[in-house]
């Protein structure tokens, strides 16, 4: 089975967090560490609400065949995980090789922010 | 009381709570009141893990809108219950090439969800609910989202099914027409089931 994210948008915002990441980093402004921190929670929430439909697919497809709770939060939690790092190490590196040493924690933000939204989609199926 | 098996249609309007019922037999829901039992076992007594293991090896489900993966192949669907229940790889590939051939879709076995047709779905939403041998086969409108050549298909297919595997169908379904295919057939009428003699 593939763990690397099937929609579209994952990628775009995958280009458009690094190109952003890269014009960011050539200016010299003091609120540019915040502005990337900014744009990853952005950069993750928008890919989210993108491929929601392929995390309900896992959830339903796994409730229906039988997977107890804690499988079905362990895979979703796993493709998000993995979504949310492709998506924050590439503009991570780029603000980090600027001299932008504060980008380095955009993927454990990144991956914080997406673990969240995954746990309040396997929570609403178990209400 | 159904039998083991038989198949058994329930039709009725929409809204009529013929979903609902079938996702409280699957024990996807929970009733406000009463028991439902299923091969002896109490659903609405059942813990989530306990309710987890039932749909995994008494119960297969088809829901309306097929419930597959569309990014995983139709062998990485077949086998995710499989999967679950902790058979080896092998013996798994065995199974679901086993099950995709009684269907007659091995030839589209590595192919992704997402380009099949919806009667290619629908048969592989079966072959999944089969993959651990139910009892039960519960199937959420079947026919909706099928010309009626191809629902004609998926009807034959589960009284092939009912009769190789000695499996219990539970259809629901809007469409009369479906109700030719059935042992028994009630409606859902206001909440309550009520026998029609055919």
């Amino acid at each position: 089975m593939s763990l690397l994210p099937s929609c579209r948008g994952t990628y775009y915002a995958l280009a458009f967090s690094t190109t952003l990441s890269i014009y960011v980093a050539t200016y010299p402004y003091e609120t540019v560490a915040l502005l990337s921190l900014v744009l990853t929670i952005l950069g993750v929430l928008s890919v989210d609400y993108a491929d929601r439909t392929t995390v309900n697919q896992l959830i339903e497809g796994f409730t229906i065949c039988g997977a107890r709770p804690r499988y079905v939060l362990f895979a979703v939690v796993l493709l998000t995980i993995v979504k949310c790092l492709i998506l924050s190490i590439p503009p991570s590196i780029v603000l980090a090789v600027s001299g932008l040493e504060e980008g380095l924690i955009n993927p454990l933000l990144a991956v914080a922010v997406g673990v969240a939204t995954a746990l309040y989609e396997v929570r609403k199926r178990y209400a | 009381m159904i039998h083991r098996g038989e198949i058994v249609g329930i039709h009725g309007p929409s809204g009529a709570g013929k979903t609902t019922l079938l996702k409280i037999i699957a024990g996807l829901e929970k009733p406000d009141r009463g028991d439902v039992i299923v091969e002896g076992y109490n659903v609405c007594m059942l813990d989530e893990n306990a309710l987890a293991m039932l749909r995994n090896s008494v119960v297969g489900f088809i829901p309306q809108d097929y419930g597959l993966i569309e990014e995983l192949t139709v062998i990485e669907n077949v086998e995710l219950p499989l999967l679950l229940a902790g058979m080896d790889r092998n013996e798994r590939r065995k199974r679901v090439m086993e099950l995709l051939e009684y269907i007659g879709l091995a030839d589209k076995a590595k192919q992704k969800v997402k380009y099949l047709s919806g009667g290619e779905k629908q048969r592989v939403a079966i072959a999944r609910a089969l993959s651990n041998t139910p009892s039960v086969l519960l199937a959420d409108e079947p026919t909706a989202n099928l010309d009626w050549e191809n629902a004609r298909k998926v009807l034959e297919l589960f009284q092939r099914i009912s009769r190789d595997f000695d499996t219990t169908i539970l259809v629901v379904s809007h469409d009369p027409r479906v109700m030719e295919y059935v042992h028994r057939r009630y409606e859902l009428r206001d909440g309550k089931l009520y026998p029609v003699l055919s």
